[in-house]
C-alpha cells in the first residue's frame, strides 16, 4: 500500500489559503445545474428500498 | 439502467471485487475494515440489486480545512472511490453515479454531525474538470505528478442540488 494512501487519511487537517476558503464560502447555495442532472440520474438508480 | 444501493462494509465478502487498480483493491480487501474500526474513515459499498454483487465502493473520512490564521472548518473527505473494472466504459457511465452516491452519503453524515465542506481528490485533469463543472473549487494544486488536486464544495450547496 502506497504510504500516500495513509497520509491522505491520517492528515485530517489540510491547509487552504484564507482567500480560497472565503471564495468557496462566498458562493451562493443555488442548485448547480450539472450537479442537479447528476443527482437526477443517480436517483433513478437507487433501489426502491431507499 | 442499473438499480443499486449503498450498504455497510461488514455485510459483504470483499474478495471478489476488483477495480483494476492494485492500491485501491488492496485498500478494500485489507485496510478498509481495520481503518474503519479505528474510526479513521468509513467505507461504503455500492451493491447492485439484481446480483447482490459489489459494483463499487467509496470511503469517507472526517477532516478539517484550516486557513493560515487558524480558522478551522469541519469537513468530509471523499477519500477513496472505485468502480468494478467490468463496468468501466459502460453506458450510462457509472462512475459519476457512484460519486453521487458518495455525495448523498456524505450529506447524511453532515446532517447528523455537521460539516462545512466536502473535499475530493482528483488524480487527472479530466476528473478535475468533472468537479469544476459541478462548482467545486480547487484548493490545493499537486506538488508532484502522483499527487492529487484537492477540491472543495460547500455541503450546503450539495444539499440544495439534492433537494431541488
Amino acid at each position: 500500500m502506497d504510504q500516500k494512501h495513509y497520509k491522505q487519511l491520517l492528515d485530517v487537517t489540510f491547509h487552504v489559503q484564507k482567500s480560497t476558503i472565503d471564495k468557496v464560502l462566498g458562493k451562493s447555495d443555488h442548485p448547480v445545474p450539472a450537479l442537479q442532472r447528476l443527482v437526477q440520474d443517480y436517483k433513478a438508480t437507487r433501489s426502491a428500498a431507499h | 439502467m442499473i438499480a443499486a444501493r449503498v450498504e455497510a462494509l461488514h455485510k459483504h465478502k470483499l474478495d471478489g471485487f476488483t477495480c483494476g487498480d492494485g492500491d485501491l483493491d488492496d485498500w478494500l480487501h485489507r485496510k478498509a475494515k481495520p481503518m474503519g474500526g479505528d474510526g479513521l474513515n468509513r467505507t461504503h459499498l455500492w451493491i447492485e440489486d439484481q446480483t447482490d454483487q459489489i459494483i463499487g465502493y467509496f470511503a469517507l473520512a472526517p477532516c478539517f480545512a484550516e486557513n493560515e490564521i487558524g480558522q478551522s472548518y469541519p469537513s468530509i473527505l471523499l477519500a477513496k472511490l472505485a468502480l468494478h473494472q467490468d463496468l468501466r466504459g459502460n453506458k450510462p457511465r457509472l462512475g459519476p453515479l457512484l460519486i453521487a452516491a458518495a455525495f448523498e452519503t456524505a450529506l447524511r453524515g453532515a446532517d447528523l454531525v455537521g460539516g462545512r465542506f466536502l473535499a475530493v481528490d482528483a488524480m487527472t485533469q479530466k476528473n478535475v474538470d468533472f468537479y469544476l463543472g459541478m462548482d467545486f473549487e480547487v484548493v490545493q494544486e499537486p506538488k508532484a505528478d502522483d499527487e492529487p488536486t484537492r477540491l472543495l464544495i460547500k455541503l450546503s450547496t450539495l444539499r440544495k442540488s439534492f433537494q431541488a
